[in-house]
């Protein structure tokens, strides 16, 4: 397939230009080794190649052109979270992960780029029509490929196929039809205290529309009225995160054209992921690569909100969430949401709201959950074993809920929660809000 | 995939695979610590070795020695003066998998550990019993218990509470033979002893030069319950001396006194960054903190800054816990800005670990100034006041070679200059490689001493070749 690739990269010029975008990051580096502290794969692969500092200088090599692309070396710049813990300990404020994307590109480059995830990501980009068909096709026949596990765990299922996708992997139920064919272009509200553009994300379009319908619900209860832009799409991450930049690129002009073309004071997302995309890496690689969109891109970070940030800071819900049985309830910091967007006090503030919700710290709750997308599936064994901890720490707080503000984490902690056969369940905070106002059980 | 070497197979035998690491790939990232020596000539080992037990370092131990091949001990590689740096040809022993807390002893105030244990993980893992390893290295984050006690560590609060070596109780060491042995008494659960001679201290600072350190067991101390800390600001440096001076000569014994000498202009860039401190322009910059119960505590804070109002343009304090970081930052801020000073340049460290006399400090810190200044380069001056221990960081563009003779030429003056003064050339780094063609001057005949324990422990020198010892020491005394 051929993509329209930025127009200030040129064949044969691109290594350099991803060189350009991330030599200071790697430059700075004085290899100190405080990254060691944090990582969670060097907790659990001690060598230099699994932490920032090695990373870096692997990274800085290829870029550089001393060291040619390889297996061994993708092998390695795949052992990334790309969590930012590294980047939030270092005197410097490496972006290591920024760097660890720009060499993923420029291995994606030469071709490194699996076919799977060339398959995943056309149809999360260009064919999002078939991605529907996909999904719709894949909810239909699940009780064909997936077996429910524990029951309380909701519609999460077990894949028995071998493989890449190996027969304990949980993966969830697909949605019948995407969240954005079942709702309309926009709910208005009577005398609305503002409007805002709702960005959906493919977790909520495709795997979860009940986090979309709740999310809007919560948006009306707050008095805003809604509108869901047409040609949105995948915010770009999975791309960028796999090397797929060109394809990254394009979903990030996809979207900046979708949510401009719309009368809105704000964007909002519920997906931790899209909104540190939306703040944090449009701005910087439209403003880096494509100068003619940056002040755009700028603009759209400067009014993009996740939604727990939204409904606390800028149009605060209304009292009176309830619980009709107290639930204890701890909260998971995904890496998006804490690290990238900088957002941990408002999902608690709005924990703490809901009566009858007996809330607790786990300790390590910023740690990452080891889902961190396709890592998940690349590195299974690894991802399980972060996974682990997380767990650990859920258990000793005696929770029987886990509430994040990332699906992605949650399908990751399900999969932890299940393997140690806990009781214990996810949700989205707009689930557990959401089912707090109408006053029902969780 | 790269070929197994038959070096790397061999060791596999002992070991176990997924333990050696010998792939070009993995080893590129293993010639550097985070010091000048090692980016200017970085050291590929043979092969690193990932051991998790005493057996499997006594195994590569006794199959390096019967081959005749050296050995470097290997922490976070955190230091700054090449120590864990390989030594050419050398199997590198990786203490990174050897990380666990083996026993907390509260009633008997210690704690064994397995060398690879960071310094902040430790303390961690001792809060639930309210203890804590006092050393305090800044690099504490990531440096190894292994490497704190290799190159005797400390840092701000050693001031008060000394360095690594106050707290190693006793020591678990694989000789250069092979030979395991305990030291401190094989069975001591003793916090004293003066039983033959102190084997133990023996260890602390050899640099990884007399064998492997496998198990540390430490002293440790109940967490003092309140900290207060003082910043002040001076506009003239020799009153910041003497205010440390007249503290010390109150009675009061800070945990910490650190200090700033900022460039010109960066105390007041710092403060635009931190404006409700008022940090005037300043030419010292100095904290106090005290740590210990809350009355104490308060009654020293109150000294200290009584003397900081007589002798310093702005005293800011403060008793909670987020204030005193608030300080430490606002200390950082005027370190980070001095760093700044030259757009273009890194920050290595360089001549960065020096030891003067007290009455000297001041003149030292302008003598680095014009050392550096005389080399084109930039540098940023800071350490641990009342310690007489100076930190430089050479701000250079180690791209530009001529830049990269000017950097190493100022670094040798920088020590001779300490060495004249009748100061030390590390206070808490150690030798390693980026001082040793200094270390014959600091110990005259001492030095051919310490070569003769060197020689009877490791007559074939394979322990950590080319570290703290010179060929010349070594073959003087053959």
């Amino acid at each position: 397939m051929q993509h329209s690739g930025p127009r200030q990269i040129r064949v044969g010029t691109v290594r350099d230009e991803l060189y350009r975008l991330v030599r200071s990051y790697i430059d700075k580096c004085n290899r100190c080794g405080d990254c060691r502290a944090v990582c969670p794969v060097f907790a659990e692969e001690p060598v230099e190649t699994a932490v920032a500092r090695g990373k870096l200088l692997l990274a800085g090599r290829l870029l550089s052109g001393e060291l040619e692309p390889s297996p061994e070396l993708m092998e390695r710049l795949d052992k990334c979270l790309l969590c930012q813990r590294c980047t939030f300990n270092c005197a410097f404020h490496l972006r290591v992960d920024r760097v660890v994307m720009a060499a993923r590109a420029a291995m994606a480059e030469e071709g490194a780029l699996p076919l799977a995830k060339r398959a995943v990501f056309s149809l999360l980009g260009e064919h999002s029509t078939t991605m529907s068909l996909v999904c719709g096709a894949g909810a239909v026949t699940s009780a064909l490929w997936g077996k429910r596990i524990p029951d309380e765990s909701g519609l999460k299922l077990r894949f028995p196929l071998g493989g890449p996708l190996d027969g304990d992997r949980v993966v969830p139920k697909p949605a019948v039809r995407p969240f954005r064919s079942l709702v309309p272009a926009s709910v208005e509200t009577a005398h609305p205290k503002g409007r805002v553009a709702f960005f959906t994300g493919c977790y909520i379009n495709y795997l979860a529309p009940d986090i979309g319908g709740d999310s809007l619900s919560l948006l009306a209860r707050a008095g805003v009225s809604v509108v869901i832009p047409e040609g949105q799409g995948c915010c770009g991450t999975p791309m960028m995160a796999s090397g797929d930049f060109r394809r990254a690129l394009e979903q990030m002009r996809t979207n900046l054209r979708a949510l401009s073309a719309v009368r809105a004071d704000a964007v909002v997302v519920a997906c931790a992921t899209c909104g540190t995309a939306l703040r944090d890496l449009y701005p910087e690689m439209l403003g880096k690569l494509e100068p003619d969109l940056a002040e755009q891109a700028r603009q759209l970070a400067d009014r993009t909100y996740d939604i727990s940030e939204f409904l606390t800071e800028v149009v605060p819900l209304p009292e009176g969430p309830t619980l009709r049985k107290e639930v204890r309830v701890t909260y998971h910091d995904s890496c998006h949401l804490a690290r990238g967007l900088g957002i941990r006090s408002q999902p608690r503030k709005l924990l703490q709201s809901i009566d009858g919700l007996d809330f607790v710290e786990m300790d390590g709750s910023d740690n990452c959950c080891g889902g961190a997308g396709a890592f998940s599936f690349t590195q299974r064994q690894l991802s399980l074993r972060i996974t682990s901890h997380k767990i650990e720490s859920i258990a000793r707080t005696k929770a029987q809920l886990v509430v994040s503000g990332c699906h992605g984490c949650n399908l990751q902690i399900t999969e932890g929660l299940a393997r140690e056969h806990s009781h214990t369940r996810t949700i989205h905070l707009v689930q557990l809000l959401e089912r707090a106002y109408r006053q029902g059980q969780v | 995939m790269a070929q197994r070497s038959v070096l790397a197979q061999e060791l596999e035998a002992l070991v176990g695979s997924g333990r050696i690491l010998s792939d070009p790939i993995e080893l590129q990232c293993y010639p550097f610590d985070s010091g000048l020596p090692s980016l200017l000539h970085p050291q590929t080992p043979e092969v690193v070795v990932l051991p998790r037990t005493t057996g499997e370092v006594a195994a590569v131990i006794r199959f390096a020695r019967d081959r005749g091949l050296p050995v470097t001990p290997r922490g976070a590689a955190s230091g700054q003066a090449g120590g864990a740096v390989a030594s050419p040809g050398a199997i590198v022993i990786d203490s990174s998998a050897m990380n666990r807390v083996l026993s907390v002893d509260p009633t008997n105030l210690q704690a064994r550990v397995q060398p690879g244990i960071a310094y902040a993980a430790l303390n961690r893992q001792l809060e639930p019993y309210h203890l804590f390893l006092p050393p305090d290295p800044s690099s504490g984050q990531a440096c190894t218990l292994g490497g704190m006690v290799a190159n005797n560590s400390s840092g701000p609060r050693s001031l008060k509470y000394g360095p690594t070596a106050h707290y190693v109780l006793g020591l678990e060491v694989v000789l250069p033979s092979g030979e395991v042995i305990i030291t401190g008494g094989q069975r001591s659960k003793a916090i004293k002893s003066s039983s033959g001679l102190n084997l133990t201290q023996l260890f602390v600072g050899s640099g990884g030069t007399l064998g492997f350190i496998t198990e540390i067991r430490l002293r440790l101390l109940y967490k003092p319950t309140a900290q207060a800390a003082v910043l002040v600001a001076f506009d003239d440096m020799a009153n910041g001396w003497r205010m440390v001076q007249e503290v010390l000569a109150a009675g009061v014994l800070p945990t910490a006194m650190e200090f700033e000498y900022p460039a010109p202009g960066t105390t007041s860039a710092a403060a635009e960054f931190r404006p409700a401190f008022h940090l005037p322009e300043a030419q010292f910059v100095l904290i106090v903190e005290m740590e210990g119960n809350e009355a104490g505590v308060h009654q020293e804070m109150e000294t200290v800054v009584g003397i900081g109002r007589r002798l310093a343009q702005r005293v800011e304090s403060a008793e909670d816990p987020h204030g005193v970081h608030e300080l430490w930052e606002m200390l950082d801020s005027v370190e980070g800005a001095s760093s700044q000073i030259r757009p273009g340049a890194r920050r290595i460290p360089g001549g960065e670990d020096i030891v003067v006399p007290l009455d000297r400090m001041g003149e030292a810190l302008m003598g680095i100034r014009a050392i550096t200044q005389r080399h084109g380069i930039g540098a940023v001056c800071f350490g641990h006041a009342a310690q007489g221990n100076i930190h430089t960081g050479l701000l250079v563009k180690p791209e530009d070679p001529r830049e990269v003779e000017e950097t190493e030429a100022a670094m040798r003056e920088i020590h001779q200059m300490a060495l004249e003064m009748g100061g030390s050339l590390t206070g808490e780094h150690g030798i390693g490689t980026s001082r040793l063609e200094f270390v014959a001057a600091e110990h005259g005949a001492a030095y051919r001493t310490m070569a003769h324990i060197k020689r009877a422990l490791d007559p074939d020198n394979i322990m950590n070749p080319g570290k703290v010892f010179t060929k010349e020491v070594l073959s003087a005394e053959s």
